[in-house]
């Protein structure tokens, strides 16, 4: 629900994603996590939502 | 009296521009409210006052006090620089020209001055203009207020079919219109009167009567309808309450102050968890005691300048006028 | 006086004078014509304060809240849209059910109040109804007591296709995700966190609201775009699968944030996923959120 709304409201849905990894499962942990942060690069830095300081 | 054409008046905000933000009332997305001017060549002023009250432009809703950091052992502060633009405000309406002075009265006096206030008032000047339409929740004249004369401004407009009238009201207001000078002409037309709101009240007295009313059965029943929130002290000309806190980002951080409303529960709420407002109840008669007692007795004036935007905007339609005729309404001993 | 007002006031009348209930829940008018306010009756000789008319939009349901100690009964009216508030509030576990007495009307539709502004009670045929009636289903109250049905029915009430309230959801996902940010930014950089859409909502039901423990570190009291659009989104979340669509946030709001494109975003999706559900129809089926079935989506596993 949550990745639908954030689309909704103008965010990229790639920068967000759920998956269920139980703890055993160390080296798919690591290449979900690679592959997300991967992905992230590739769209750059976000400007969305950002804190206004 | 000067007189500037329907059609010249951008040109007047245009000379105004060079020197300072032009802000006037502009809608966008059915609500209005003051925005700079950016030279849009049609200037219309709805009849009545904007949506939400040009408070902002001098009390921001939030506002950054001054930041800081920590390396090691030391601490560093990092005042702000004041506020410097200029501007000026155009079109603000006799209600909420009533409300300038009153915030002038709760951050400029008393023994303390509001720095951050101070500068935007000292920066900002003020051209009214004078209501040939009241709206209908409008009801300023029955707190004193003229619709077609506001106090405490530096020009008065009145609109015509075909233009404007104005009028210098302070030293500066006339510096303001020598400018355009070449954009005015000179006419013998009189004033017109101001709209006469259906709205009416009569606070005579209301002060005093409540006084003697902070434990009167009268709140036990009036408070129900409300819902606790701050649309009538967010949207109120005058309310001027506000929060400070800090927020860190890792060793550094800063100090802001927000509005605040006196109907969250947040508001009194004590460390260690008391809250002298424990209900709606207390909630709702601090409202009504701080605009129509504690404000004049500190101020010498009622708190409430009669623009209706509280029981407009209230999702529960509590009406202040309504409130007032009640107290006077109420019975005490003795 | 209308046949609605009529036997409102009377029932109330009988009710209080029986002392069957401790108040009664209604509607009064305010200062305007096109203003009706929430009204609060104890004494039977008060209830001529009671009125319907076209402007009774406030939905009542939320004020049960403040009477749970109350050791009696509390009356309350409810529209058809106001009566799934109660279901709410009942599934929620946050009111007793046998505490209430519910008058059930079955509603001819309400006008937008906001409509009506600068205009005269001759315009009273002219002016549009809420939007909310023109999708409604459900006129009758789907929970009460008993009932008050004049068989009144003011036109256009219903005479949109439900699905048609998607009709701007659609429009914002047709935009390209730039576009649906400088959207929602935009509309929410307006926003005054005066908390009105909380307020009135009777999903929103906590006994503390997290944005009123602004030093949690949760969330920011700053009035700024980010943390604006922050509460509109924890809140849009937590009544997922809870909202009753009776669209008094979007009503309420003083700054016109189009709220229920938000919600209606989520009923949407929760209807795609987990299948149809009305919320606040009755109180045993479980809301998509709030159980586990194991045909849900999990993609994710």
């Amino acid at each position: 629900m949550l990745e639908r709304v954030l689309e909704f409201i103008g965010i990229e849905p790639a920068r967000f994603r759920v998956r269920w990894v139980s703890g055993s499962e160390g080296p798919r942990f690591a290449e979900i996590i690679t592959q997300m942060t991967e992905e992230i690069r590739a769209l750059g830095p976000n400007r969305k939502l950002r804190d206004v300081v | 009296m000067l007189k500037v054409k329907r059609d010249k008046l951008p040109q007047v905000l245009s000379v105004w521009s060079e020197e300072a933000v032009v802000y006037t009332p502009q809608e966008e997305d059915g609500v209005s409210t003051f925005r700079p001017w950016t030279g849009q060549a049609e200037v219309t002023f709805k009849p009545g006052s904007t949506v939400l009250p040009p408070k902002e432009l001098f009390f921001p809703r939030t506002e950054e006090m001054y930041r800081y950091r920590v390396e090691g052992q030391a601490a560093f502060l990092e005042e702000l620089s004041l506020p410097q633009q200029k501007c000026v405000l155009v079109g603000v309406r006799s209600c909420d020209a009533r409300s300038l002075l009153l915030l002038d009265d709760v951050f400029l006096t008393k023994g303390y001055v509001d720095e951050f206030y101070r500068r935007r008032r000292e920066n900002t000047l003020v051209v009214a203009l004078a209501c040939r339409e009241a709206l209908d929740t409008c009801f300023c004249t029955s707190l004193g207020v003229d619709p077609a004369r506001a106090e405490g401004v530096d020009i008065q407009a009145w609109e015509k079919d075909d233009g404007y009238l104005l009028q210098a009201t302070s030293e500066r207001g006339k510096a303001l219109l020598d400018k355009v000078g070449t954009l005015l002409t000179e006419v013998s037309e009189e004033p017109p009167a101001g709209a006469r709101p259906s709205l009416e009240v009569d606070p005579e007295g209301v002060t005093e009567k409540l006084q003697r009313m902070f434990e009167h059965p009268f709140w036990d029943d009036l408070w129900h309808k409300c819902v606790g929130c701050a649309a009538c002290t967010f949207l109120c000309p005058t309310c001027h309450c506000f929060d400070i806190q800090s927020e860190n980002r890792g060793n550094e951080g800063f100090k802001f102050r927000c509005w605040d409303s006196c109907m969250f529960a947040e508001y009194t709420r004590m460390a260690g968890g008391h809250n002298p407002r424990p209900t709606r109840k207390e909630r709702v008669r601090n409202r009504i005691l701080h605009k129509l007692r504690y404000f004049p007795e500190r101020y010498g004036k009622l708190g409430c300048v009669g623009c209706g935007r509280c029981l407009e905007r209230c999702p529960v339609h509590m009406d202040i006028t309504k409130i007032i005729q009640a107290i006077k309404e109420v019975a005490l001993d003795g | 006086m209308n046949k609605i007002t009529e036997r409102m006031r009377e029932r109330a009348q009988e009710l209080l004078a029986k002392g069957e209930v401790e108040w009664v829940i209604g509607w009064e008018k305010g200062s305007l014509w096109y203003h009706s306010s929430p009204a609060f009756v104890r004494r039977p000789e008060e209830v001529e304060r009671l009125i319907w008319d076209d402007f009774c939009a406030n939905n009542l349901a939320k004020y049960l809240l403040d009477f749970t100690q109350l050791e009696g009964k509390v009356a309350l009216f409810v529209k058809g849209c106001d009566s799934k508030g109660i279901n709410r509030l009942l599934q929620d576990q946050q009111i007793e059910r046998e505490k209430v007495y519910i008058i059930g009307i079955t509603c001819p539709g309400v006008r937008d109040a906001r409509k009506a502004r600068g205009k005269g009670p001759e315009a009273l045929e002219t002016i549009d109804l809420e939007e909310r009636c023109t999708f409604c289903t459900r006129p009758e109250p789907v929970i009460f007591d008993e009932i008050i049905n004049t068989g009144e029915k003011l036109p256009g009430r219903g005479e949109k296709e439900p699905r048609d309230r998607f009709t701007e959801v659609e429009r914002l996902l047709a935009l390209s995700p730039d576009e649906r940010y400088e959207f929602w930014a935009k509309q929410y950089e307006r926003c005054l966190r005066c908390y009105a859409c909380r307020n009135v909502c009777p999903a929103c039901n906590c006994r503390e609201c997290i944005f009123d423990r602004s030093q949690s570190g949760w969330c920011s009291k700053r009035i700024v775009k980010t943390e604006n659009e922050f509460y509109g989104l924890t809140r849009a979340l937590h009544v997922a699968g809870r909202c009753i669509e009776c669209g008094e946030c979007e009503r309420v709001c003083p700054v016109g944030i189009p709220i229920m494109s938000l919600h209606r975003k989520i009923i949407k999706d929760l209807n795609e996923l987990f299948g149809p559900y009305e919320a606040g129809l009755d109180t045993e089926t479980p809301p998509p959120l709030g159980t586990y079935r194991t045909e849900d989506p999990d993609y994710f596993v």
